[in-house]
């Protein structure tokens, strides 16, 4: 008992001046030292990958890009990226990650909370060759429309287009694109920041973008209910779009600038 | 900690997943490295004792002369491989991250291709895995799972098409109709390359050749000859072909044999008597599934359907399509013999 008295008063020392210096960094969170970003690894441009158990050994991208750009602007050194499943991502529970990039959108889930937008998520119309081009949306409804099952595509073709003919859903993007290429599709819908990457290659097989869909909705950051990480995310978002950064990070992985298409209305 | 650890090894080695660290078949002296001209994959003979070797030739890429003609390797230059493991004859290949660089996807196809022919191709080998800085790539090979082994039929190039999807082709194009998608390389699809090599004006062999394919991979429906509205049959004598049209949209092309030296005459006509079996006089043979359209020249099933024109007069049609074809151009169904598409 006498040996250990001494000891104590340093300790309590050291434990006051500990809660002396995260009261002195108050209101702003401790920072930790590392981001570990959850990727569902959708596939190229977007995010690939390679993994081992959960953790993602090796990532590329454009999502995993910029989870090193706003670690910078977070002043976080170390990013660690786990692979989670989109439909893991979207389910309830604690989530083992500060922050997910899946091209999700606000509002697509109630157990997540989200940032600020990162990129739009308008879809592209592109056409088979030798179909005049459409100038207005609804000129769509005529033609027989096709895109990816369960795709956003398929989606905004049955809430925005309404066409006339039932819509043509296909297994995955080969297919879409044979479809249109022998003529049994007039269009595709395909996401515009993709359609750039879509397109490349096929020009041979593929007519040109008619214009896109503006579906106001943008692909957001998702972080766990009350993060703290929130709001300077979106401050990060904030500053990587005004310094550029995003716009070179879309260039550089998406191709052009979907902005330019012109909106079918 | 140590006794854990032996412990774990111990399992591992009972599980037999230890793997071996080196693959000598016995015998091995040389192997057939794979690389690429004009989109297609190419080989060339290598000295090689090992698996590991083959790869390291494969990393290596063309020599030279061979890049002098024209060979090239969609592997990245500098491409290092960490390690070349065996387990129960899958070859387990794990690569540093260069290998997954770029963005374009026939590229990065190509070079998965090379890889899988290359080592599956060597004797005893029942598939590749591939690794990327020691994880299962994900989403980084457009069209391949390699969260399994890759066998030498898993192999893809963007020049030459599957089977099934060269038959999902011909029938998009309207060359094979809907059960025509078997998997397997029947007659049937045979008939429909030939009536498509016939269209793209190919030379007419009916065989699924390395020009056909790439034909297929851009081709588009054929587009009816004349415009009008309504159901219609267009006989293109040139092309060998009957487009069966229906509101200015071709529904299905299909491969027929008109008359030797100009039998068949062309112009304008319309179906005008239909027999399900129709006996031929002048010439003493049963005709299924016969639509009159001029004369007594008719559609009919026939067993013999050259490239070439070969009838008396009336237009053969193969037997996979008459009956379609019968069931299409009822009484009355306009009918042009045109010289040309």
């Amino acid at each position: 008992m006498v040996c250990v008295k001494p000891l104590l008063l340093p300790v309590a020392l050291l434990a006051v001046a500990g809660v002396a210096h995260v009261a002195a960094a108050s209101p702003a969170p401790p920072r930790p030292d590392v981001l570990v970003v959850a990727l569902d690894l959708s596939g190229r441009p977007f995010q690939a990958g390679a993994v081992r158990g959960r953790e993602v050994v090796y990532a590329t991208g454009f999502e995993p890009e910029l989870a090193r750009a706003l670690a910078r602007r977070l002043s976080i050194d170390t990013v660690r990226f786990v692979y989670v499943p989109r439909e893991r991502l979207l389910r309830r529970g604690p989530k083992p990650w500060s922050l997910a990039l899946a091209r999700l959108q606000p509002g697509s889930t109630a157990s997540l909370r989200f940032s600020a937008p990162y990129l739009e998520a308008d879809q592209a119309v592109v056409l088979r060759r030798g179909l005049p081009r459409p100038r207005r949306l609804a000129a769509l409804r005529r033609l027989q429309l096709c895109a990816e099952r369960g795709s956003r595509g398929a989606a905004v073709i049955a809430s925005r287009i309404r066409p006339s003919l039932r819509p043509l859903l296909v297994r995955d993007a080969a297919t879409l694109v044979r479809r249109v290429q022998t003529g049994a599709c007039d269009a595709t819908l395909v996401e515009a920041p993709l359609v750039g990457s879509f397109v490349a290659g096929r020009r041979d097989r593929l007519g040109p973008v008619a214009g896109r869909v503006d579906t106001r909705a943008g692909y957001a950051v998702a972080l766990e209910p009350g993060s703290r990480l929130r709001a300077r995310v979106d401050t990060a978002l904030r500053r990587l779009r005004a310094d550029g950064t995003l716009a070179r990070l879309r260039r550089g992985w998406l191709g052009a600038d979907p902005n330019r298409i012109p909106v079918l209305r | 900690m140590a006794t854990r650890a032996a412990a774990l090894a111990a399992v591992a080695c009972a599980a037999g997943l230890v793997a071996a660290t080196e693959a000598r078949p016995a015998g091995l002296r040389s192997v057939d490295v794979w690389f690429v001209r004009d989109g297609a994959l190419v080989s060339v003979e290598r000295r090689a004792g090992s698996i590991s070797r083959a790869v390291d030739l494969l990393l290596a890429g063309p020599t030279a002369r061979e890049r002098r003609r024209g060979l090239r390797s969609a592997v990245p230059k500098g491409t290092r491989v960490h390690a070349v493991t065996v387990r129960q004859r899958v070859v387990v290949v794990d690569l540093a991250s260069r290998f997954a660089a770029g963005t374009e996807a026939s590229g990065l196809r190509a070079r998965i291709g090379q890889l899988v022919k290359t080592v599956a191709g060597i004797p005893g080998v029942r598939g590749v895995r591939v690794l990327v800085e020691g994880g299962v790539p994900v989403g980084l090979f457009p069209g391949y799972d390699l969260r399994r082994p890759l066998g030498l039929g898993a192999v893809k190039t963007d020049e030459r098409p599957g089977l099934r999807e060269v038959q999902e082709l011909l029938r998009d194009l309207g060359f094979l109709g809907a059960g025509g998608v078997t998997g397997r390389l029947d007659d049937r699809t045979a008939v429909a390359v030939l009536g498509f090599q016939k269209w793209a004006q190919l030379p007419r062999t009916g065989v699924l050749d390395a020009s056909t394919s790439r034909a297929l991979l851009r081709a588009t429906r054929p587009l009816p000859a004349t415009l009008a509205a309504g159901r219609r049959v267009e006989v293109l004598l040139d092309r060998q072909l009957a487009l069966l049209v229906d509101g200015g949209r071709v529904l299905r092309a299909v491969h027929i044999s008109t008359g030797a030296y100009n039998r068949t005459p062309a112009g304008s006509f319309r179906v005008f008597r239909k027999e399900r079996m129709s006996w031929s006089v002048p010439f003493s043979v049963w005709m299924p599934w016969a639509s009159y359209f001029v004369g007594g020249i008719a559609f009919h099933e026939y067993p013999i359907v050259p490239a070439y024109p070969a009838s008396h007069g009336c237009i053969r049609v193969n037997r996979y399509d008459a009956p379609m074809l019968y069931e299409f151009a009822t009484s009355g169904t306009p009918v042009q013999v045109l010289w040309s598409a």
